[in-house]
């Protein structure tokens, strides 16, 4: 006989672990609430016949949010048989608030306390035998990242699943009154064991219990209990839970030593301090892009493209094919194009896989929650929620699951404004722009990467300072209430993995559409018109994408960098961001004339001037992202006037700051002062003014929600 | 066109191929571009069928 069992708690408190220890599988575990937002299935590894979902964390059993909405659901109505509650040891009374949530659904329910390890610790106790009389369910303890007392809990959860379960009741006098009145006037239709459920949530007023069952309470009878009980009916509620835990955690808990600051409150003091906090992040984030692209990682990505795609591959190929008599045009598409475009890409994976290593040894500490915790504190300051900050960080990978995220935030408008904004942060695939002009043009300045990422971060506060001042964005940002997590050692397992799965994506990308495009771009600059006759030009200058960039070179003039082929790049650059880089590794020859692979980078550099350089790395980082993202901005913003809001304004500010950076430095770095400089610090003065205004007070609140 | 200039030809059109192929694919089973791994995120199925998922959602979160 199978058993459905449901694997629900806190955010944070160990359920993917868990459901990852008793499944063998292997998802994503994040040091930070919010990592399951959607339910997960799995087959106990040592009895198939139990099935496990894990669900998304959460508070409790009120749908406030997408997680409790989706948890609820199932429980409700997902033919569970066994509740496999995970509570944090390290803090039990909050947990234990969903507990007695759970324990009213009339649902065997079998209690975990996880984090055995944290609890010893700590030298604190539980009796644990004593809180399972007190909640009249089976309680164990466990540490789930250590795989103790697992086996125990799956043979109390198969002991749980063939018992009746009564829903428990912890409420008395007036209340436990009023929750009996609402019960018995519920139709007959409604199951014996969800009834108590469906009468508390009555009592609170839940309007989705109300529209599912299609009844409402006596309002008589709520209003008397709180009129008599001065408070409102939810509030009594909470009120009789809080009660009810205090009584039961007094017997059953014993804290070792008060007032002792723990490692992570130690840690805390430090790096979420008022004025500490900001500048250590900026330094985090500067020591990762540093190492990540221009110390570890350079070497190893100097290798690659000055031996492996310099040395190695190229020369091979090209006598391989020069031996087989290959005809000339097929011989140039294989190594000018596809080795000179693949490759430039590929080369940049040493850096990638180093930055996402770094990057995944911040998530899996713990310290990613804290910094948006910081950025909450900056956010709100012009009305954006800290909420915004998790996309963001996601977007460091991938900004087609940054631009998803942004679902979890409840308000219409905030979540419109972390849609527009959260692809500035580069993600994996502006990598090789970062890399390559740090590489060629600034000969691996440290400064150059570090400040890629916060030229992003710049840009998205920016851009909430004047957007919020609109009233299209106007409006208090939405509460943003995140647990922090206890610091711990990163798992080499989950940092690998994550690493792994980033790169090996970029590597797959290089394969299919880097590779495609390469072919199609090989075509349009190896054809064209010259003297008279359509055919494989000898200047590129002749070439089809040639005549094609030239058409719209001109507009990035004003960004110190006109030239066709940079403009070609840009725009190659909307395919998949790496087009840049390929792009730019054929036309300027990569395996044309690589005798070491720098060869490439030396004609780059000459062509660029290191502030016509950054002004296009800036330009790349903040305009439109890939099609992907594109389409992801799209299907979120469910509107296409909304879309096309979003990519016309990330353009546009990309263009504005790039021309600013590029104006004002040239002026700044000796250069005439011209009529460009003039739009220079117009622009700039309309960007200040839009900073500083007073804000448009939105006097609507408008809700809507994106479903394609 | 010589027998190797058409074998050499062969083997760039079949990495092409395979090339759409896996594209198609990707695009047919919902997956995005995205640079994380879908089978391990915690909310793949929003990407891979976003309309099943915030169907349900709609329904329950804002029926009334």
């Amino acid at each position: 006989m199978s058993i459905q069992v449901a694997l629900a708690g806190n955010p944070n408190c160990g359920k993917t672990t868990l459901f990852n220890g008793l499944t063998g599988a292997t998802q994503y575990v994040g040091n930070w609430p919010g990592v399951t937002v959607e339910k997960k299935e799995g087959k106990y590894k040592e009895d198939k016949d139990i099935k496990i979902t894990d669900l998304p964390g959460i508070y409790s059993l009120s749908p406030y949010t997408l997680e409790e909405v989706v948890s609820r659901e199932f429980l409700l109505n997902g033919n569970v048989d066994v509740i496999l509650n995970i509570i944090d040891g390290s803090n039990l009374e909050r947990n234990l608030f969903l507990t007695t949530q759970l324990l009213e659904l009339g649902i065997p329910t079998v209690v975990a306390i996880n984090m055995l390890d944290v609890i010893e610790k700590r030298k604190d106790t539980i009796d644990y035998k004593k809180l399972s009389k007190e909640l009249e369910c089976p309680v164990l303890l466990i540490s789930a990242l250590k795989n103790t007392g697992i086996k125990e809990l799956m043979v109390a959860v198969k002991k749980a699943a063939n018992t009746q379960c009564k829903p428990k009741n912890i409420y008395a006098g007036k209340v436990l009154n009023a929750l009996n009145t609402i019960e018995t006037s519920l139709p007959t239709s409604i199951d014996t064991n969800r009834r108590f459920f469906y009468a508390v949530k009555l009592f609170e007023r839940d309007d989705k219990i109300e529209a599912a069952i299609k009844t409402s309470a006596d309002a008589s009878v709520i209003e008397a209990c709180e009129k008599s009980m001065d408070d409102d009916s939810e509030s009594i509620i909470t009120d009789a839970r809080y009660t009810y835990i205090t009584n039961v955690i007094k017997d059953c808990y014993k804290k070792g030593s008060k007032e002792v600051l723990t490692t992570s409150d130690k840690i805390d003091r430090i790096v979420t301090n008022r004025i500490l906090a900001l500048p250590i992040f900026a330094l985090v984030m500067w020591f990762v892009y540093y190492i990540s692209v221009t110390t570890v990682g350079t070497i190893v990505t100097d290798w690659t493209n000055d031996v492996l795609f310099g040395e190695i591959i190229p020369p091979a190929v090209d006598s391989f094919l020069t031996s087989i008599q290959c005809a000339d045009w097929l011989h140039g598409l294989i190594v000018d194009g596809i080795i000179g475009g693949v490759g430039a890409v590929l080369g940049f994976v040493p850096q990638m896989l180093v930055l996402f290593f770094f990057l995944a040894i911040l998530e899996d500490c713990g310290y990613m929650a804290r910094v948006a915790f910081i950025m909450d504190r900056i956010f709100r300051k012009f009305g954006l929620s800290g909420k915004s900050f998790i996309p963001m960080l996601i977007g460091t990978g991938c900004g087609v699951p940054a631009v998803m995220a942004s679902r979890t935030i409840e308000s219409d408008r905030d979540r419109k404004m972390t849609i527009m904004t959260t692809t500035f942060i580069p993600c994996g695939a502006k990598m090789p722009i970062i890399g390559l002009i740090a590489g060629a043009i600034f000969h691996g300045a440290s400064w150059v990467a570090p400040s890629a990422y916060f030229v992003g971060m710049a840009a998205v506060i920016v851009s909430g300072i004047m957007l919020k001042k609109t009233k299209l964005f106007a409006g208090d940002p939405a509460p943003f209430v995140m647990e922090m997590p206890a610091y711990h050692m990163p798992r080499a397992v989950n940092v690998l993995r994550s690493m792994w799965e980033r790169g090996s994506s970029f590597i797959k990308k290089a394969g299919t559409i880097i590779l495609l495009s390469t072919i199609v771009l090989w075509f349009l600059q190896g054809f064209g018109w010259e003297k008279g006759a359509f055919g494989m030009v000898d200047d590129i200058d002749h070439s089809i994408l040639s005549s094609i960039g030239q058409t719209f070179a001109w507009i990035f003039s004003p960004l110190g960098w006109g030239d066709w082929k940079a403009a070609v790049a840009s725009v190659t650059g909307l395919i998949a961001k790496e087009n840049v880089v390929a792009t730019f590794g054929q036309l300027y020859g990569f395996a044309e004339v690589a005798e070491e692979g720098n060869e490439f980078w030396g004609q780059l550099s000459a062509s660029f001037t290191p502030l016509a350089a950054y002004s296009f790395m800036v330009f790349n980082l903040l305009c439109a992202p890939c099609f992907a993202a594109m389409g992801a901005i799209k299907r979120e913003m469910n509107n296409t006037k909304w879309f096309w809001i979003a990519i016309g304004y990330q353009c546009g500010f990309a263009y504005v700051c790039s021309l600013i950076v590029y104006q004002l430095g040239s002026l700044f770095n000796g250069g005439s002062f011209g009529f460009g400089t003039i739009v220079g610090f117009i622009l700039l003065i309309g960007l200040i003014y839009l900073l500083v205004r007073p804000s448009k007070e939105s006097d609507t609140a408008e809700v809507e929600f994106a479903v394609k | 066109m010589n027998l190797s200039t058409f074998l050499v030809l062969l083997v760039v059109c079949a990495c092409a191929g395979l090339a759409c192929r896996s594209i198609y694919k990707d695009k047919k089973n919902g997956k995005s571009s995205c640079g994380g791994s879908c089978g391990h995120c915690g909310s793949h199925s929003m990407c891979e069928n976003p309309k099943a998922f915030f169907d349900q959602i709609k329904k329950e979160q804002f029926s009334k």
